[in-house]
């Protein structure tokens, strides 16, 4: 696959002149900024950033632009490990044991965890990308809506694990989510539950939506305490404990590489993208070790899953829209703008044409995630100040913070308001111990699950055989049935703890 | 008495200079548009084609209307939130509407209860238009439009086409498949979220046709075959005859609908109020079409700049909107 000449031309590119490199920094830079500050996202930071690309040649456009993705895919991880709030939808699961290892003063660690594995899965999706990009995007189009409906179905299967104390309640916040998630448009022109209020047809907004959720649930906890980390000497920023986190990092090798590989193969599939890899990595992180009861109470494998799988789908996401030319998601469709605005139409023409410069970039994004770990590193000292700011200080600025977020992303009062209503349903449920983690799950998983289920009817003519037909469908199905049957498998043939304790140790 | 009736001759005075002066602003109104900025809304994202057309068109509008033109979001619903936002606003021609007039503003007026007519709107120009293209993947045996009626009539109910709800494609799909005789269960029709998702579904093989975008479809051209374009000749891009070219065999003629229509407008009472400062604005955006400037930046964006002026673009658009609405009913299952 790998074409020689090509890549000393690629070389001769990228170390020829200055430029390419000049705007790998602010990149990086911008893109952890946009990534950390909750309610602006990467594709945001794209779309505003997408002129200056214009006067640079198109390998600098495009390092630029995947520079403020690689930083987007750590930025995240960093106002979901310190308050609790995933700055994009991609961290949901950072913030599940994120955020208990920040309560514990282990924010460092956390964060360092989060670093490492955010700069080695974006390393190791690229360097699948370089190996494997035309096959990768040839099986993503061969996945159709039966096999997508099995993936969402994979995502709900979370729910469970998050229940929290009674298990009903977390199916019940679980649905809840995915009811709130069917409001506006059906893909078949239906109109639900809007009210008759115009903003709500295209559906409630994600993000304000899951901001409010996650926020209240965590201010309100907060108000009751004068710092998010108890104790005052485990609230300094530790270089040491920063890199101990890094080092702990490579010692979970099976979780990281697994959570990396969910990535990028959900990163692919045009539509998804990392808001669904990082539940997926999650679940599957928590359904495979001994000790899934350690998760959700800040156990470390559960950051690096997470953060792994966030930022992996980065090089997923480029397989698709360099080898055919679709953007999976936002920040790529954002992409193809600037592809647009150098006169250049992504597609199997364009790789096989333009080699050296496909390899470029891939090389390109290896040194991007060497510069994280530097860069990110920097940015966690500034970002720990936060666990040193005084909780009635802090929980005020986040809401403002998260409002102004909020009017961001949807442009109007939509947004705000939004996150307001949300905040209160946020608060309730906390109340009453429903977990809104499983909330956010639903709301985040509906429009795909339901939007599948739908056209896998439609496509079959509402016949069960038609699954017979579709032997990825089948496979996808199997592996669902026995990594739900996984832990009972296990137990029953005693096999489970001594095996994966030892591949996970 | 004498000196009441002076004081009523000063009066009547003061009042008819008044009316003057009232007359005298009015007529300079269109002397005076445009005195200040101008905004024009675009009820979609940015970064989006409608979005790229009305940031490529300000500085250039700017350039002849002497004030400066400042390009609003405001997303959501399919354009119905902009769109109503837009005509709240006072009709004195600062805000301007650059809107998917087919066929996201028909579909709000007649499927999702928008609270406007198309009548609210006066059209200036419709300056990028395409057309929809009936495509099947390059594998499928299917080599002309016959070929695949033939498959979908021996095949009752077998084979899948995908839409988007409300779109011109879908409309031409069901008109299509009515005027020859085959049943709506006839096809599997699946319905996707956006324009996007359903090429890629194309692209992939899933369905065994589609009516998609012809100019928007450039991205998925390695993987599809064109069957017929949906215009009255054939398309420059692709390779294909004109639909009722493709029908003959068949002795049916179906109507020709646009794909996408992306067109500047302004409210109809500012029109109405002020029919000098619209030509105005009309005059100042067929000059700007005619900067050799912006018209090598549209041709680098890939945008198109046609001038079809105000009277050409109602009619184009009325017409589309009685076709639209008289086939609503196929878009009810």
């Amino acid at each position: 696959m790998i074409d020689f000449p090509a890549i000393a031309d690629a070389l001769r590119m990228l170390f020829g002149s200055w430029s390419p490199w000049l705007v790998m920094v602010p990149g990086l830079v911008i893109g952890l900024i946009f990534g950390a500050v909750p309610g602006l996202t990467t594709s945001m930071a794209m779309v505003i950033f997408l002129p200056l690309t214009l006067y640079m040649d198109f390998l600098s456009a495009m390092i630029f632009m995947t520079s403020i993705f690689t930083g987007g895919g750590f930025g995240c991880a960093i106002p979901a490990i310190l308050v609790n709030i995933p700055g994009m939808p991609a961290a949901v699961a950072t913030t599940f044991d994120g955020y208990p290892m920040a309560q514990r003063g282990e924010h460092n660690e956390a964060l360092g965890l989060g670093l490492a594995a955010s700069s080695f899965a974006e390393a190791l999706s690229y360097l699948i990308l370089l190996l494997l990009v035309v096959p990768i995007a040839n099986f993503v189009l061969k996945l159709s809506s039966p096999e997508m409906l099995i993936v969402g179905l994979w995502g709900l299967t979370l729910i469970a694990a998050l229940r929290g104390r009674h298990f009903a309640r977390g199916l019940l916040a679980g649905m809840l989510g995915l009811l709130l998630g069917t409001i506006g448009f059906s893909a078949r022109g239906d109109i639900r539950g809007t009210m008759g209020i115009d903003y709500l047809l295209d559906g409630i907004p994600e993000i304000p939506a899951m901001m409010g959720l996650f926020c209240a649930a965590e201010l309100f906890k907060l108000m009751r305490t004068d710092y998010i980390v108890e104790k005052a000497e485990a609230r300094r920023v530790s270089m040491r404990r920063i890199l101990s986190g890094v080092r702990a990092t490579f010692r979970h090798p099976r979780i990281l590489v697994r959570g990396s590989l969910i990535g990028v193969i959900i990163g692919a599939v045009p539509g998804v993208g990392s808001a669904v890899a990082n539940l997926l990595a999650y679940s599957e992180a928590r359904r495979t070790v001994s000790d899934p009861e350690r998760f959700g109470k800040g156990d470390p494998r559960g950051v690096i899953a997470a953060e792994a799988a966030n930022s992996s789908s980065e090089g997923g996401s480029m397989a698709t829209l360099l080898a055919l030319g679709i953007p999976g998601g936002g920040a790529t469709a954002i992409m193809l703008g600037a592809f647009a605005m150098h006169n250049i139409t992504g597609g199997p023409r364009f790789i096989a044409e333009n080699k050296p410069l496909v390899y470029a970039i891939i090389f390109s994004n290896f040194v991007q995630s060497i510069a994280l770990m530097a860069i990110g590193i920097g940015f966690i000292y500034l970002a720990g100040s936060i666990v040193r700011t005084p909780v009635r200080v802090l929980v005020p600025s986040i809401f403002a913070i998260s409002v102004f977020g909020c009017y961001a992303i949807t442009g109007n009062i939509a947004g705000p308001a939004t996150f307001l209503v949300f905040t209160i349903i946020g608060w309730q449920m906390q109340r009453y111990d429903y977990p809104v983690a499983a909330t956010v799950v639903g709301l985040l998983l509906a429009q795909l699950v339901e939007g599948e289920a739908l056209r896998t009817y439609q496509l079959s003519g509402g016949d069960p055989a038609y699954l017979l037909e579709r032997p990825i469908a089948l496979v996808l199905l199997v592996l669902l049935a026995l990594s739900l049957l996984w832990p009972v498998l296990a137990r029953r043939f005693k096999i489970g703890p001594k095996l994966a304790a030892e591949s996970d140790g | 008495m004498h000196d009441t009736w002076r004081f009523m001759g000063r009066f009547a005075r003061y009042v008819a200079a008044a009316i003057l002066l009232a007359a005298g602003v009015n007529a300079g109104f269109a002397a005076d548009w445009p005195a200040r900025p101008i905004t024009l809304m675009v009820p979609f994202n940015a970064g989006g084609s409608l979005d790229r057309m009305a940031r490529g068109l300000a500085p250039y509008l700017s350039k002849e209307l002497g004030q400066p033109v400042t390009v609003v979001n405001r997303p959501g619903a399919g354009g119905q939130v902009g769109t109503t936002w837009f005509l709240q606003q006072p009709d004195d021609g600062y805000t301007l509407l650059v809107t998917a007039a087919t066929p996201y503003l028909p579909t709000n007026i007649l499927v999702t209860g928008a609270k406007y007519t198309l009548d609210d709107f006066a059209f200036v120009n419709a300056q990028w238009s395409d057309y929809t293209m009936l495509a099947v993947h390059k594998d499928k045996p299917y080599k002309t439009l016959k070929d695949l009626i033939d498959a979908v009539k021996a095949n009752p109910g077998r084979l899948s086409t995908g839409v988007t709800f409300g779109s011109a494609g879908q409309i031409s799909t069901m008109m299509m498949l009515e005027a020859l005789g085959i049943p709506a269960d006839g096809v599997r029709i699946v319905t996707y979220d956006g324009g996007g998702p359903l090429r890629t579904a194309l692209a992939g093989g899933h369905l065994d046709f589609s009516v998609v975008q012809g100019e928007g479809s450039e991205t998925i051209r390695d993987f599809i075959r064109p069957l017929a374009v949906f215009r009255e000749s054939r398309a420059k891009e692709w390779d294909a005859p004109p639909v009722n070219e493709a029908l003959k065999w068949a002795g049916v003629t179906i109507p020709v609908l646009s794909g996408s229509i992306r067109a500047l407008a302004s409210s109809a009472s500012f029109k109405k109020k002020d029919p000098q400062a619209f030509d105005k604005l009309t005059a100042a955006y067929k000059r700007a079409l005619e900067n050799k400037e912006f018209q090598s930046w549209l041709a680098a964006n890939k945008i198109d700049g046609d001038w079809l002026g105000p009277d050409k673009t109602s009619a184009i658009l009325n017409s589309n909107f009685e076709i639209l609405k008289k086939h609503r009913q196929l878009l009810k299952k």
